[in-house]
């Protein structure tokens, strides 16, 4: 029903203003974003009323909105704009979809707020291919109560893995329906943990697969011990999700970015608690950024200005503030975090965000993605190898073969 | 004449253009891109001969959607056609002595056909769910071990196995319902003049064989719609965990729409359509046969 | 009553009891207030039922949108289907015309393909007239129904000659006597196809998750997915409510028209 006044009204309202440029936005997850989306283009429209921002109806996840980018550019009825994940505009970029920003960019980027390093979460071969709008890490969601009736106290929460191991199989003990801790198996997380001992999944030159390196396997082992040592279940990420709220679930390997959910999900069954991933190399650590960037598709010149306001409002100071204080995503322009007139108020009420950010801010690093056709298909691949891993299978042979089947895939060899 | 012509074009000539149009040009065209590289989107393809097949039968991932389709037909086809048997014997059985209560019970059975599989598919998932399930809350309180049923790689094939017999029974068993109706009063008579007292002997005298050509009938349609299995899939497993419930339709999906590998996609079709080809074949055969016999 | 017919009813009552069970939880779930579904205590039926979740997957959520879409294009998909199939198969039914035998032997081995064959070229066609994510992108592939013209043909063949004689010499045209004389007389078939194509076609997720990407075209399928990754299981209360409006019309249907349904439904194994 929604929707259908809301088309009318659209209908109705379109026939009114025809002068403006328009322009069309995808985003993906609207779980987190579809609020969020509608407040921005609002606050947009009232600082450029000559542009009109229509939103796309939303993909689901990420992964499936870059696959109805890429099948509507086959159809010919691609967006001007596009949320993708951090991890997949080189996707679009690979297939020629993405407009280059080179030419919009200010000439003091660091004035604007855009960092090197922020930067860098779209650039690639020295071209900037799109913007960072929204970052997270993963993080350990940690339900109190259930630790505490392992007979750990807060106070002492383990801050290495051995330690959440060890807690994790108290916690499991508790009864039969709870879960001890759980991490999803899936290329992101897997490359957290990488990152965690000081590996990379790829070379720089992205000619090699480096996760079969000694850091590879360490990081890999851990869902194997999480599963040996720590009795991790082989419940699905939905599951988790459902379970971790519902208070049935210790500890939570999982995307900052949810925070705002559990908490919602949570309230009534138990107060949650944030602890950052655990580090464990001393030098070269980072953790993948996730979050989304945003991409300029369109090619008409008229559209692309108005596209690109649209783009610098969003990545401004302003479009930041909006995006932070509704999805609990760390900024990815640094004034908003060096003056406290944005964002102060909100850290003072949320502290538990500030955990995520600061793990943002100390470590943050570009989320690899696979180069060429195959690189969809890889991650599933990957995937697929560690939930082996979380059944038990050998860690060395395991990611042997994987590291070799996905060489051979994206002919690395 | 002309007249006459003109009368016919505009009778079947849509429906001629449209069955050409949607139907043999397509599987024409399927064929050719099967030996293709093809990807959709691209401006060009180069022809590889039988590669995609090679890929196809070759990699662990083809082998395995091949794999999981058959060990999924081989359980829902003989346990959706024995249980719609045997309930249907039963309510003819009732049929009779109770008349509105079998009615009852067989608008049950057949609720699944009606039903929109993926709403039932979502609900089936639910109640799947490891820690807040019904099922494993029902097997905690047996003293039963807690299952994944749709996270455990060793389970999930079966899981969507039961849910698979689930929504075919009732059709089964409007099937043989309709056969059992058929077989004349007159031959129960007869055999139990023959000595077939028991119900077992009269089943295995009169009523199997009577229902040869009903039963070939159900064991085809079910194998049809189980190697096309897909709608749960997709609903409830995507085809994970690890491709351990990846089907041959649901990896002609991923292929083409995931990964947009058009032409690989096409050969997994094709080899899809063979197969029930082949199948339909052997119907032909088995009932001309039987025909031979009579 | 023999202890016999006992055993059997009662066997036969708790197979019904596992066929209902997904039912039974969807539409409990459905009238569970928020506080009933998540929590570590499982039960199979509601303590204090309300319609809450009703009201929001009606008010807050697409639901009404999806099906209004599927009325759209299952309706769609029938009228197309019946304008093109019916005048074809009186024609093959009823009149001596060259390629009549070609076309008849056509439409049986069409009836062998099933409709996955066809999506990946289908697909790019529509993609190159710029068709996907419309309407007519989910309703046209499937104005071709080689199943429905070969169940209408079967019907109206058993139409006496004579009768479709009179009427020529009454002057009525052929388009007319498919119309006004064999579709009538073939009404059974007709409504057991309608009940077969609406059915297949509402319960369809293949095609619209293949076709469309846009939510506001999603068919109640495709929209229930949508819903519940929208709400990634944290609101199943009306996820479920959702999941029970979309199977509605179609169990109604079934309920009340028992006979056909199965009848129309149960023909459907003669498609390949």
């Amino acid at each position: 029903m929604k929707k259908l006044i809301l088309t009318a009204t659209l209908a109705l309202s379109a026939s009114v203003a025809a002068a403006e440029t328009e322009i069309r936005v995808h985003y993906a997850i609207p779980t987190i974003w579809t609020e969020t989306q509608e407040k921005l283009s609002e606050a947009f429209m009232e600082a450029n009323p000559d542009i009109k921002v229509i939103l796309d109806g939303p993909a689901e996840s990420y992964a499936d909105g870059v696959q109805r980018l890429l099948r509507e550019s086959v159809a010919g009825t691609a967006p001007d704009v596009a949320y993708v994940g951090l991890n997949r505009w080189r996707i679009l970029e690979d297939r020629g979809l993405t407009q280059t920003l080179d030419g919009f960019l200010p000439e003091d980027t660091d004035a604007a707020g855009y960092t090197p390093a922020l930067l860098s979460l779209g650039q690639y071969q020295g071209e900037q291919h799109a913007m960072g709008t929204s970052a997270s890490t993963m993080v350990l969601y940690v339900n109190p109560e259930l630790v505490e009736q392992a007979g750990v106290s807060m106070d002492d929460f383990p801050t290495d893995f051995d330690g959440i191991i060890e807690l994790a199989a108290k916690i499991d003990a508790l009864g039969d329906n709870i879960e001890g801790v759980w991490i999803g198996r899936h290329d992101w997380r897997f490359q957290s943990l990488l990152g965690s001992h000081g590996g990379r999944p790829l070379t720089a030159d992205e000619t090699d697969i480096t996760f079969d390196s000694d850091a590879g396997l360490a990081a890999a082992s851990l869902y194997s011990r999480f599963r040996n040592e720590g009795g991790m279940s082989s419940m699905t990420q939905n599951d988790a999700r459902q379970a971790f709220p519902a208070g049935t679930l210790g500890m939570f390997f999982e995307s900052s970015s949810l925070l705002k959910r559990f908490e919602e999900g949570s309230a009534g069954n138990f107060e949650l608690a944030v602890k950052g991933t655990p580090v464990v190399a001393e030098e070269n650590v980072y953790f993948p950024t996730g979050g989304s960037a945003i991409t300029l598709l369109t090619d008409d010149a008229q559209k692309q200005a108005a596209a690109w306001e649209y783009i610098s409002f969003i990545t401004g100071p302003e479009g930041q503030k909006i995006i932070v204080e509704n999805t609990g995503y760390a900024p990815a322009n640094k004034i908003v975090l060096d003056d406290e007139s944005y964002l102060g108020a909100y850290y003072a009420a949320n502290p538990t965000a500030k955990v995520g950010h600061a793990q943002v801010a100390a470590h943050a690093g570009p989320w690899y993605a696979y180069p060429g056709a195959e690189g969809v298909a890889v991650t599933d691949l990957i995937g697929a190898a560690l939930v082996e891993l979380s059944e038990g299978a050998d860690v060395e042979e395991t990611i042997s073969v994987l590291a070799d089947t996905v060489r051979n895939k994206l002919s690395m060899n | 004449m002309i007249r006459r012509w003109t009368t016919d074009l505009i009778l079947v000539g849509p429906a001629a253009l449209a069955v050409v149009l949607f139907i043999f040009l397509p599987v024409a065209v399927v064929f050719v891109l099967a030996f293709t590289d093809y990807q959709f989107g691209a401006r060009s393809a180069n022809w590889i001969g039988l590669e995609n097949f090679g890929d196809l039968f070759g990699s662990r991932l083809g082998r395995n959607a091949i794999f999981n389709t058959l060990i999924y037909a081989a359980i829902v086809i003989p346990a959706s056609v024995g249980l719609g048997l045997i309930v249907a014997i039963g309510l003819h059985d009732l049929t009779k002595r109770m008349p509105r209560f079998s009615q009852a019970l067989k608008a049950i059975y057949f609720l699944p056909v009606a039903a929109t599989l993926v709403a039932m598919a979502v609900s089936w998932q639910m109640l799947m769910h490891p820690s807040l399930g019904l099922l494993n809350h029902w097997a905690v309180s047996l003293g039963l071990q807690p299952q994944q049923w749709l996270s455990d790689r060793d389970l999930v094939l079966y899981s969507l196995a039961a849910i698979g017999i689930w929504q075919s029974v009732g059709y089964n068993m409007v099937l043989f319902l309709a056969g059992l109706t058929a077989i004349p009063h007159a031959l129960y008579d007869a055999s139990e003049v023959d000595g077939a007292r028991g119900g077992w002997s009269r089943f295995w005298l009169v009523t199997w064989p009577m229902l040869g050509p009903t039963t070939l009938f159900v064991v085809i349609v079910t194998a049809a719609n189980a190697f096309r299995v897909f709608e749960t899939v997709a609903t409830m497993t995507a085809g994970g965990p690890a491709f351990a419930s990846d089907t041959i339709v649901y990896a002609l999906y991923r292929e083409g729409f995931v990964y947009f590998k058009a032409g690989y996609a096409s050969a997994i079709t094709v080899v899809f359509f063979l197969a029930l080809l082949l199948l339909t074949a052997i119907q032909i055969l088995l009932i001309e046969r039987r025909v031979h016999y009579r | 009553m023999k202890p016999s017919t006992m055993i059997t009813a009662g066997l036969l009552a708790i197979g019904a009891a596992m066929i209902l069970l997904p039912f039974i939880w969807m539409v409990s779930v459905s009238v569970k207030p928020h506080a009933e579904v998540f929590t570590t205590e499982v039960a199979l039926l509601p303590k204090n039922p309300t319609l809450q979740n009703y009201w929001h997957a009606i008010s807050q959520t697409d639901i009404p949108l999806y099906l209004l879409n599927g009325a759209i294009v299952t309706g769609g998909i029938l009228v197309l289907q019946l304008l093109v199939t019916v005048p074809a198969a009186y024609a093959l039914a009823h009149r001596e015309f060259v390629g009549r035998n070609v076309m008849f032997a056509g439409i049986v081995a069409a009836l062998l393909v099933p409709f996955h064959v066809t999506a990946i070229p289908i697909f790019i066609g529509l993609a190159e007239f710029r068709l996907l994510n419309t309407y007519t992108a989910l309703i046209i592939p499937f104005v071709a129904t080689a199943f429905g013209l070969f169940l209408l043909r079967q019907a109206f063949a058993r139409i006496p000659k004579e009768l479709v004689d009179a009427a020529r010499i009454d002057g009525m045209s052929e388009m007319g006597i498919a119309w006004r004389v064999a579709f009538p007389l073939g009404m059974p078939t007709v409504i057991a196809f309608s009940i077969f194509s609406v059915t297949a076609h509402w319960n369809d997720l293949f095609w619209p998750l293949i076709a469309t990407t846009d939510p506001d075209l999603a068919t109640p399928p495709r929209g229930i997915l949508f819903f519940r990754d929208e709400e990634s299981g944290d609101d199943i209360g009306p996820l479920m409510a959702g999941a029970t409006l979309i199977t509605a019309p179609l169990v109604i249907g079934f309920l009340m028209a028992q006979k056909r349904f199965t009848q129309g439904l149960a023909s459907a194994g003669l498609k390949g």
